[in-house]
C-alpha cells in the first residue's frame, strides 16, 4: 500500500501501457483459440469444435506449403541483405555532408515515398518497368538494348520487391540511426581529429561502433516479422506469371482464408508464422548477447 | 473461471469494436457515419417490439454492396420507416463484420459462393418456400419460371437466400466495342463479324499503324490478367465455345472450361497473337481499371464491353471516349464467330441474392415485417421507384419528357452514385427482385433492341447456374490461381503450348477431379431437365 502510494504517478503511467497491452496484444491471444478449432461464426470461439492440430496438419501437407515458405524465406533473406544495410549506409553517408541545408533536403525528400501507400507505389514500379511506356525501358533504348519486360518475367519478381522496398522506405529507416549518430559525443570526434584520423578512419572506428548497438536492436526486431514479408507490396505487384517466384505465405493466405472464410486454418497459418518469428528473435538475441559479450542485445 | 472467460470476452469485443470502427472509417472516407461500430445495437431488440402493437419493429439492414458507405437517417430510410411503421438501422456488410458477429437482419450477397459460405458460418436464417409463395405472390409467380435458381441456393435441402433473376439476354452482357475510325484507316469498311475478320483488324490495328502517327505504339487488344481472368479474351475464348472456370455441358457430361482441349486451340491462337504483337505486353499487368483506359488512349483498337455501356450514342463508354477524344468513333458489334460459335462470359439468369441473418429466425413479427417489405419492393411501384430512383421530379425523371413510361434519367445534381447515395437511394434497393411488370413498363426501347440484336446469350453460361460446389471453398480460389499463372505464361511464351496438358494434370490432382464429380453429381441431382 506504502509503495503504491509513493510511486502512484509511475504506476498510473504505466497504467496506460498496460491497458493497451491488455486490450489490442494480450485480450485479443484468446481468438488464438481458433487455430485449434473449427470456427464459425454463430458458435463463437469458444463454442466452435476443437479439431486438434488439424490445420497445421493440412498446413505441412499442402503441396503448396514448401514453394510458399521458400518464397516467403527467400524474399525476406533479401530483404535483410540489402534493404536492411541500406538506411544504414545512407545515414553514414549523409552524416559526412558538410552543407546542413543540403543533407536535411535530402533528408526529407527520402521521407516522403513512405507515405504514399503501396497501391500508388506499385503502379508506379508497374509504369516504370513498362517495356513500352516505361522510363526504364526508355534508358535501356539510349544503350542500344532491347526493352525487357520487366514485369512479366518471373526471375525479376524479387529484385523488384528489394528495389522498390528500398527506394519507398530507405528515408524513414534511416531516422532511427541518424538519431543515433546525432548522439555520438563530438569530444570524440575532435580527439580523433587531433589524432589525425581521416573521415574513413573516424566512421569505421568512431560511428560504426557508436550505432552497433542500435543496429542490433533493428535487427532483431526485424526479424520478429521475418516471414511477414511486406504483403500490401507484394499483393499489388503480383501477377500471374510471377506467382512462381512472389506467391508468399501471406498472400495465398489472403487468397484462400480470408475470401473464404476460412479462419480457423489462416490463423493456424499466422501461429506458425509467429512461432517461427519468436524463435528467430530469441535466436537472434543470443547471438548478439554472445557477440557483444552481454552489452547489447534487447534483454 | 466463469468471470475470468466473461472478462476475456468482454476487452475482446472491445478490441474488436475498436478495430471495426477503424475499418468502417478507412473504408468510408467520404461519409461522416460509419457502418461497423456498436454491436450492441445491432443485438435483438425485439423484445421491445413484441410487446406493444404500435411500436416499431427495429430492422438492421445491409446496405446495396456497392455502396460505399452508411448514410443514416437519409430521406428514403425515413420514407421508409414511415411507411411501413419501422426503424432501420443501415449497416455495410463486410466479411469482418460478419465475423465478428453482428449480421444484419437482412442484406444482399453476390454469388450462390457467398450464400454458402456464409451459411457454412451460420449466420442466415433458412427461408420456407412456402411462405416466400404466400408472402410475395407477384414475385413467386415471376421467380417459379427461373425456378432453377433456386437450386443454386438450396443446402441441406432448406433454402437460404431468395434468389433474383433477370432476362437471358440483359443489358450486361458482353459484346465488342471497336474503333471505327481505325477500322476506316486501315481499309476494313465493316466491323469484323467472324475471328478471322477479327483476326485481320487486330492485326492491323498493331501494323498498319491505325492512329496514323508514323510510329509503331498501337496494339490490338488487351487482357486483364491480374485482377479477373480474363475479360479482353472472354471473347476469343467464347469464339472456340469454352470459357475457363466455367462449368459446360458436354453430351450429358459436366466439364470445367479450363481444361477442355478447345481451351488450349484458344490459347494457342493468342499465344500467336501475343508472338506478333498483337496483344499488348501489358495484359499481364493490366487490371479491370486499366483495361477501358488503354481504349480511351488510343493504345489498343477494341474492348469486350457491356451493351448498356456501349450500344447507344449516350452510353457511358461512348461518351466517356467522346470527352476524352472527340475524333474517335466507336463501333459496338457482336462478340467474333469462330469453330465454337460465339458468346462471351455471361452471367445467365441469375440476379444477387437476398437473405435474412440468423436472429430472423426467431422473431416472427419481423420475418413478417421483411416480407411486407420486400413484397413492396417487388410489386408496390412507389416503393421500388422510391428505394432505387428517389422522388420523381426532384431526383428523377422519364427520359422523355411527359412521358409515364419507358426510359428514366436522374436529374441535375443526382447524375451520379455517390449523390444519390447520400440521399439513401440504392441503399436500401435489392434491384432485381422487381417483378417482369414494372420492369418492362420501365424499359428503355432503344436498349432493349440493341440487347435483341447484339445478345449472344445464353452463350457462355454455367450449366450450374454458379452454384457453389461443396469443395470449392477448398479448391476453387487455388485452381483459378493456378490457371491465371499457366495461361498468362502460355500466352507470353514463356512456356511451351504443350505445358497445358502439364497444366490439365495439375489442375485435375489438385481438386480438378473432385469438383468435377461434385458438379456431375450435382447437375444430375438438380439441373438435368
Amino acid at each position: 500500500m506504502k509503495t503504491i502510494r509513493k510511486h502512484g504517478e509511475l504506476l498510473a503511467l504505466f497504467l496506460f501501457a498496460f491497458l493497451f497491452f491488455f486490450v489490442f496484444k494480450y485480450g485479443p491471444l484468446y481468438g488464438v483459440l481458433i487455430a485449434f478449432k473449427d470456427f464459425r461464426v454463430v458458435d463463437g470461439i469458444w463454442g466452435s469444435p476443437w479439431v486438434g492440430l488439424q490445420h497445421f496438419i493440412d498446413l505441412f501437407q499442402n503441396s503448396d506449403f514448401y514453394r510458399l515458405l521458400k518464397n516467403t524465406l527467400l524474399l525476406n533473406l533479401y530483404l535483410l541483405l540489402f534493404a536492411f544495410p541500406a538506411p544504414i549506409v545512407l545515414a553514414l553517408l549523409l552524416n559526412e555532408v558538410r552543407s546542413r541545408y543540403f543533407q536535411r533536403f535530402i533528408q526529407t525528400t527520402m521521407y516522403l515515398p513512405h507515405f504514399v501507400s503501396w497501391v500508388i507505389m506499385s503502379g508506379l514500379v508497374i509504369y516504370f518497368l513498362s517495356p513500352t511506356s516505361g522510363i526504364v525501358g526508355e534508358i535501356a533504348g539510349w544503350f542500344g538494348q532491347e526493352p525487357v519486360f520487366y514485369m512479366g518475367k518471373k526471375e525479376y519478381f524479387r529484385p523488384i520487391v528489394v528495389v522498390s522496398a528500398i527506394l519507398k522506405d530507405l528515408g524513414w529507416g534511416s531516422i532511427i540511426y541518424f538519431a543515433a549518430l546525432a548522439g555520438i559525443n563530438p569530444e570524440m570526434q575532435e580527439s580523433a581529429i587531433i589524432d589525425g584520423a581521416n573521415r574513413w578512419q573516424r566512421m569505421l572506428k568512431i560511428n560504426i561502433p557508436s550505432i552497433m548497438p542500435t543496429i542490433a536492436i533493428m535487427f532483431i526486431l526485424s526479424l520478429g516479422g521475418f516471414l511477414s514479408a511486406n504483403f500490401e507490396q507484394i499483393i499489388n505487384l503480383l501477377n500471374p506469371v510471377t506467382t512462381e517466384t512472389g506467391d508468399v505465405i501471406d498472400t495465398y493466405v489472403y487468397r484462400v482464408g480470408l475470401q473464404q472464410f476460412q479462419y480457423s486454418y489462416t490463423a493456424a497459418i499466422g501461429l506458425f508464422k509467429s512461432l517461427v518469428g519468436l524463435l528467430l528473435i530469441l535466436g537472434a538475441n543470443l547471438a548478439v548477447r554472445k557477440l557483444s559479450k552481454g552489452e547489447s542485445g534487447l534483454w | 473461471m466463469r468471470m475470468k472467460h466473461k472478462k476475456m470476452t468482454g476487452a475482446l469485443l472491445a478490441a474488436i469494436m475498436a478495430a471495426s470502427l477503424l475499418a468502417g472509417c478507412s473504408s468510408n472516407g467520404t461519409n461522416h457515419n460509419n457502418s461497423g461500430a456498436e454491436p450492441g445495437a445491432a443485438a435483438s431488440p425485439s423484445a421491445t417490439a413484441g410487446e406493444k402493437n404500435e411500436a416499431p419493429v427495429e430492422i438492421t439492414w445491409g446496405i446495396h454492396f456497392q455502396a460505399a458507405g452508411v448514410v443514416e437517417n437519409s430521406e428514403v430510410q425515413k420514407w421508409l420507416e414511415q411507411k411501413f411503421n419501422v426503424k432501420i438501422k443501415p449497416v455495410k456488410v463486410t466479411d469482418a463484420s460478419i465475423a465478428s458477429g453482428e449480421v444484419p437482419d437482412i442484406f444482399m450477397l453476390g454469388d450462390p459462393a457467398n450464400v454458402s459460405a456464409y451459411q457454412n458460418q451460420g449466420v442466415l436464417s433458412s427461408i420456407d418456400p412456402s411462405m416466400l409463395k404466400e408472402k410475395m405472390p407477384e414475385y413467386y409467380a415471376d421467380i417459379e419460371k427461373n425456378s432453377k435458381l433456386f437450386q443454386t441456393v438450396t443446402f441441406n435441402n432448406e433454402l437460404w437466400a431468395i434468389p433474383m433473376f433477370i432476362d437471358e439476354k440483359k443489358p450486361y452482357d458482353l459484346g465488342m466495342l471497336w474503333r471505327k475510325d481505325w477500322l476506316t484507316n486501315v481499309g476494313i469498311a465493316k466491323t469484323p463479324e467472324s475471328l478471322e475478320e477479327f483476326e485481320q483488324a487486330v492485326y492491323a490495328f498493331a501494323e498498319k499503324d491505325p492512329d496514323q502517327n508514323g510510329q509503331k505504339d498501337t496494339y490490338g487488344l488487351t487482357g486483364t490478367a491480374t485482377s479477373t481472368w480474363s475479360s479482353g479474351f472472354y471473347s476469343v475464348f467464347g469464339a472456340f465455345g469454352v470459357e475457363p472456370t466455367m462449368w459446360h455441358e458436354r453430351g450429358g457430361e459436366i466439364v470445367n472450361g479450363s481444361v477442355l482441349p478447345e481451351t488450349k486451340e484458344a490459347l494457342a491462337k493468342l499465344r500467336q497473337w501475343y508472338a506478333d504483337g498483337v496483344i499488348d505486353p501489358e495484359f499481364i499487368t493490366d487490371t479491370q481499371d486499366s483495361y477501358r483506359k488503354k481504349l480511351y488512349n488510343g493504345r489498343i483498337g477494341v474492348i469486350e464491353e457491356q451493351i448498356a455501356k456501349a450500344a447507344l450514342p449516350e452510353s457511358a463508354t461512348i461518351t466517356e471516349m467522346k470527352s476524352l477524344n472527340p475524333e474517335a468513333e466507336l463501333a459496338f458489334a457482336k462478340n467474333p464467330v469462330g469453330p465454337g460459335g460465339s458468346g462471351s462470359w455471361n452471367w445467365g439468369v441469375k440476379s444477387n441474392f437476398v437473405v435474412f441473418g440468423s436472429k430472423v429466425a426467431d422473431q416472427p413479427e419481423k420475418l413478417e415485417k421483411l416480407f411486407e417489405i420486400l413484397r413492396a419492393q417487388s410489386s408496390d411501384e412507389e416503393t421500388i421507384n422510391m428505394t432505387s430512383l428517389g422522388v420523381k421530379g426532384t431526383h428523377w425523371d422519364f427520359a422523355e419528357s411527359g412521358a409515364a413510361s419507358g426510359a428514366t434519367k436522374f436529374l441535375a445534381g443526382f447524375e451520379k452514385q455517390e449523390q444519390r447515395d447520400q440521399q439513401g437511394i440504392r441503399l436500401f434497393s435489392l434491384g432485381n427482385i422487381t417483378m417482369q411488370a414494372y420492369r418492362e413498363k420501365y424499359s428503355n426501347p432503344a436498349l432493349h433492341e440493341a440487347i435483341q440484336t447484339y445478345s449472344d446469350s445464353p452463350s457462355w453460361t454455367d450449366a450450374l447456374l454458379f452454384s457453389a460446389l461443396p469443395s470449392d471453398g477448398k479448391y476453387k480460389a487455388d485452381l483459378t490461381s493456378l490457371m491465371q499463372k499457366y495461361f498468362a505464361q502460355i500466352i507470353s511464351g514463356e512456356i511451351p503450348l504443350e505445358d497445358f496438358d502439364k497444366f490439365v494434370t495439375e489442375w485435375k490432382a489438385r481438386g480438378g477431379d473432385e469438383l468435377t464429380k461434385e458438379a456431375n453429381e450435382m447437375y444430375q441431382a438438380q439441373f438435368k431437365n
